[in-house]
């Protein structure tokens, strides 16, 4: 009798489980991909230019103006049409989707702001498990990272996707009011071109970074190398560059993250033979921030597009 | 290991799978205690050894004193297992603080060179399994209590993985005779299993672990992006904005705290372990003494027990009395953390039941008023109560003093403007739906006593339709990031 009922409730649990898991994925299923369908609607579009770079990379690329660059890199004699398709909240795995779309574009140079916690090896706020000094015992849930799914960017965040869905419905990029022209992910939003003094900046609540798996173990750093060899592959050159934080992000950011990153950094030199730009500490003291880690995006901060077209016009001349 | 992450999900089907199967049934035990330090290994990795040395000692300290007839030697026995643990929690958890306080105090003085910081890795758990251990030593002392039998009875009562983390306290004189009662069963009537899954307990442990989950993942982790965005920088904040944000976070803790409890009482109850409740509706408490019985109760019984009751309770004078409050508050909230904060949060919530306390020895009157018995008086006295708790919240979450005179500010002095608070209610629609719905789940519990039971008792269709709609909840808000429980930092 017992027997019996243990285990028609265990078959309960299942049932309802399988039911809430199939119900799920069949939302989510019909939730739109908003990332894909953004760089479908633009990429169906006629991209101006012969010569063009794309800038990707997060919030981290807002401040870059592409006009800014693309008069800069005129100055020296070089004439490029830039974009910059950053994304807030972009990732590799995210991007990785989407490469195909800028390779058919053949873009001269595909410029990539890269951060620390762009390799975060989960949320941002879970502890850091840093302090293994006897083995670690391999993450269980890691066992199903082989399993790849066709909306591996919804399922990650379905909650991001439910709320944007309901929302707003995918947005027609065109009606989307942009902080600069070729821009046409971001959206203008006037509280960021504010610059928030020291005193006050070192009030803002830190965000805090989770630990970074080691290069052998980054799936972030994964989807970053196929999105470098398929440009590589297709004769598109890659630039990558740090974005700038300020110097409350740095002087917080853990030590063992810090060198894992470098590790990461350099293991990435390496295999790919490319010299990585650091812009990472180059403005931290500096008072131009918006807040620890993104710089106000207004004419105070139009060195940061200079000295972006300033390494853009040292690897042309390579 | 996070109880609200996939991880957690596929050790705890493993170990009831293999609970079930293991035919050498004297050693389920054996392995609840191997599971159990798996389960803290995978997450804290070297700091496993901290919790065996507070075993170890605790275990032969416990003998000793039991064993002893000298009533000196057994007080020094005891001085040394609390020194040994009070130690330990004070190391691990206060020593980098002491530092800050030494160094702040050297600079009064003008005294050179600050003393490094330790940057010691806090151990997750260890004021629980500390303070659990400590109750086992003291209750011994007191003769309330046999020792342990065997050590691997004592190191399963420690590190039960369920309540390891972060609670419900569990005294031994609770747990241990559980699990005696489990194996004198299969000495001497035969029981074939030691912990067996019967059904009764399974389907009420499922009830409970999925009010759990739901209250962590479905609440607790979608109001906490409103609580963040206002305390993340308060300064300019209305008032409207700042009571938002008390009455945000308290539904927040209690959700990720009472939650984490809910989880771990679920999966003990499976495994065949009672363990106490902690929380019992708060936020209906009438007066500040009565939300100490019914917030976190396995720590305020202990602090009763263990603090309150020795240093004379409310035996000796008022004023003693009094002092008796303020000083069992303060600990709790250093308790909490080693920060400001969290000891001004204690001594916010030790003035509360001492100001309770004189009001009711001055006027007894007002003990016995029909107006206080009445709904209305109810009423009244449950929303005087709940708005000194959500303003003991503030100081609890904040990050730094300006954020906290400001605020505190705020919500005392209403400044009577809303736009803001508008504009951050229209940004977070999801937070204040979930607040909403919170409201009324408390309130729905509030009113139908034991509604656990009640969804326990429901026929398989309509409680596979319960765990169906918790399971869906929980994955279409689902943000990708398992947000921490926030009593892993205590």
């Amino acid at each position: 009798m017992g027997f019996i009922k243990t285990r028609n409730i265990t078959l309960s649990v299942l049932c309802a489980l399988i039911l809430s898991i199939i119900v799920f994925l069949f939302i989510i299923w019909n939730l739109p991909d908003h990332l894909f369908s953004a760089n479908e609607q633009f990429f169906s579009q006629e991209i101006k230019g012969e010569n063009k770079i794309f800038i990707l990379g997060s919030s981290h690329v807002y401040a870059l103006n592409p006009i800014l660059i693309s008069n800069e890199l005129q100055k020296n004699g070089e004439h490029f049409t830039v974009y910059n398709l950053g994304s807030p909240g972009d990732d590799f795995e995210e991007r990785e989707r989407t490469i195909e779309m800028i390779i058919e574009e053949e873009p001269k140079i595909v410029l990539y702001g890269i951060e620390p916690r762009a390799f975060e090896t989960s949320g941002r706020n879970l502890v850091s498990s840093s302090y293994e000094v006897l083995p670690s015992i391999p993450s269980i849930s890691k066992l199903f990272d082989f399993i790849e799914f066709e909306k591996k960017g919804v399922l990650k965040n379905p909650k991001f996707a439910l709320i944007r869905t309901i929302s707003k419905p995918i947005n027609d990029i065109n009606q989307i009011e942009n902080p600069y022209p070729n821009s046409p992910f971001l959206t203008y939003d006037e509280k960021v071109s504010k610059i928030v003094n020291l005193d006050d900046l070192y009030k803002i609540e830190r965000e805090s970074i989770s630990s970074i798996e080691p290069a052998e173990k980054n799936s972030n750093l994964l989807y970053l190398k196929k999105i470098i060899d398929k440009l590589q592959e297709n004769d598109i050159k890659m630039i990558l560059f740090l974005t700038p934080h300020s110097k409350i992000f740095l002087d917080y950011f853990p030590e063992n993250e810090r060198i894992v990153f470098q590790e990461i950094i350099n293991e990435i030199s390496m295999t790919n033979e490319m010299f990585i730009h650091s812009e990472i500490d180059r403005y931290a003291e500096l008072n131009v921030w918006h807040d620890h880690t993104h710089l106000a995006v207004n004419n105070n901060t139009d060195f940061y597009s200079k000295d972006v077209a300033g390494f853009i016009l040292d690897e042309i001349k390579k | 290991m996070l109880f609200n992450t996939i991880d957690f999900i596929i050790f705890f089907i493993v170990l009831l799978a293999t609970i079930a199967a293991i035919k050498h049934r004297k050693f389920q035990h054996v392995f609840l205690l191997i599971a159990s330090y798996f389960f803290f290994y995978y997450s804290s990795n070297y700091l496993i050894i901290l919790l065996i040395a507070s075993t170890l000692l605790d275990f032969y300290i416990g003998r000793a004193i039991w064993n002893n007839k000298n009533s000196v030697k057994k007080k020094l026995l005891l001085i040394i297992s609390l020194a040994g643990n009070l130690g330990l929690l004070g190391f691990f958890k206060y020593a980098d603080f002491a530092i800050l306080q030494f160094n702040y105090l050297g600079e009064q003085f003008n005294l050179a060179n600050d003393i490094p910081f330790l940057n010691l890795a806090l151990p997750i758990g260890i004021s629980f399994y500390t303070f659990q251990t400590i109750s086992y030593t003291v209750d011994i002392y007191r003769g309330k209590l046999k020792p342990s039998e065997s050590l691997k009875e004592f190191a399963l009562f420690v590190a039960f993985f369920p309540q390891l983390v972060a609670g419900p306290i569990v005294r031994a004189s609770v747990f241990l005779p559980q699990l005696r009662e489990k194996m004198n069963k299969l000495q001497e009537i035969g029981v074939k299993r030691i912990i067996s899954i019967d059904g009764i307990n399974l389907k009420i442990g499922i009830t409970l672990m999925a009010i759990g989950f739901l209250k962590k993942m479905f609440f607790a982790d979608n109001i906490a992006p409103l609580v963040n965005d206002i305390f993340s920088n308060p300064i300019g904040a209305e008032s409207f904005t700042i009571i938002l944000g008390a009455i945000a976070f308290g539904f927040q803790i209690y959700g990720d705290f009472s939650g984490y409890s809910d989880i771990a009482i679920g999966a003990a109850l499976i495994l065949g372990f009672k363990l106490p409740i902690n929380f019992n509706r708060p936020y209906f408490a009438i007066s500040p003494s009565d939300f100490w019985h019914r917030w976190h109760i396995s720590l305020s019984s202990w602090l009763r027990d263990y603090l309150y009751i020795p240093l004379g309770g409310n035996k000796k004078s008022c004023g003693r009395t009094y002092l008796n409050l303020m000083l069992v508050m303060f600990l709790g909230g250093l308790w909490h953390g080693a920060a400001t904060n969290f000891i001004i949060w204690g001594i916010l919530h030790g003035s509360y039941l001492f100001v309770h306390k004189l009001i009711m020895n001055k006027f007894p009157i007002l003990k016995n008023n029909s107006f206080f018995k009445t709904k209305r008086g109810k009423i009244i006295s449950i929303f005087i109560t709940q708005y000194f708790i959500f303003l003991a919240w503030i100081t609890f979450r904040v990050q730094n003093l300006e954020h906290l005179t400001y605020s505190l500010q705020k919500y005392i002095l209403l400044d009577f403007q809303y736009m803001q608070t508008i504009e951050i209610i229209l940004t977070h629609k999801i937070s204040i739906i979930l607040m909403i719905l919170f409201i009324i789940l408390h309130y729905v519990t509030f009113k139908k006593h034991d509604l656990k039971t009640k969804i326990s008792n429901l026929s398989l269709p309509f409680w596979i339709i319960f765990l169906f709609s918790v399971s869906l909840s929980i994955l279409l808000l689902y943000d990708g990031n398992p947000e921490d429980f926030i009593y892993f930092k205590f």
